[in-house]
């Protein structure tokens, strides 16, 4: 394993949504949530990318991030500094987000809505 | 003005503060309340110095704030604006701060959340607060109005 451990599995289960800050070529901080990080192996997480939004533009801009997730079991919680890596349309790690978040999406009724667009798998550059 | 509509969600919802420095690395950390100064536009968000500490260096050195505050019913908008300058905390601000904190641990005992789990997430009490004055709010609602932006009344 690498930075990612044992431990801090269960908090990339998508129980709890995170909370993910991103930050313009500017300087404009971005605070939002996301429902969930998705462990990819020790040193990468994916996030999915479902719309065109102010998160994804600093992105392209700007490729860190800082999520923080939280372990259900106790809620404790683990900060996650990130860098952009690479984004995936097709494969493994696409298909099983695009099933889960369709199984999301049918359970509220908005079956077919929320169209996963790309995994985005960013690099894991510190836990604390 | 800040609007009549985020004032509950910003007075008793969960926060979480945003800031980056100047070579664009972005912080974020978990709020422990607000004081809202609805007329002038300002709030004061409280939190933890040692768990703001790259925070606070970033608003000292690029000056600009993003607060993300959400409802358990997942009402959510997010302030961004000026950071003003650090406050030292008074007793009312901690009391401002425990009926915040009283409020969330009744939501999450209502879902059986063991008490050691809500002090694991909620933590201690705050000890700094961040002041903001807030330039723009947008609805971060999960809904069609999502990220649309908020006039300030």
């Amino acid at each position: 394993m690498g930075l990612i451990t044992e431990k801090h599995l269960p908090a990339l289960e998508g129980l709890i949504p995170s909370r993910l800050t991103t930050c313009s070529k500017d300087g404009e901080p971005n605070a939002t949530v996301i429902s969930q990080v998705w462990y990819v192996d020790g040193d990468h997480v994916a996030l999915s990318f479902q719309f065109f939004n102010k998160t994804r533009k600093n992105i392209q801009e700007n490729p860190y991030a800082v999520t923080t997730v939280v372990n259900p079991n106790d809620m404790s919680m683990y900060t996650l500094d990130l860098k952009f890596d690479h984004s995936e349309t097709e494969g493994d790690l696409f298909d099983e987000m695009d099933m889960k978040l369709e199984a999301i999406a049918s359970m509220q009724g908005m079956s077919g809505i929320y169209k996963l667009l790309a995994a985005d798998v960013y690099k894991v550059l510190n836990i604390s | 003005m800040i609007p009549e509509v985020v004032l509950n969600v910003l007075s008793t919802g969960m926060g979480g503060l945003g800031s980056a420095n100047k070579d664009l690395i972005p912080s974020q950390c978990n709020a422990k309340g607000t004081h809202v100064d609805r007329n002038k536009n300002i709030i004061t968000i409280y939190v933890r110095r040692d768990e703001a500490e790259r925070l606070i260096s970033d608003f000292n050195e690029t000056g600009r704030v993003a607060y993300f505050a959400s409802s358990p019913a997942q009402e959510a908008y997010q302030f961004k604006g000026q950071f003003l300058k650090l406050k030292e905390l008074e007793d009312n601000d901690l009391d401002l701060s425990r009926t915040w904190r009283k409020g969330l641990e009744e939501v999450f005992k209502s879902f059986d959340m063991p008490e050691e789990n809500i002090n694991n997430y909620l933590g201690g009490d705050p000890d700094v607060g961040i002041e903001m004055e807030i330039e723009k709010i947008f609805n971060q609602t999960p809904g069609p109005n999502a990220s649309k932006e908020i006039e300030i009344e």
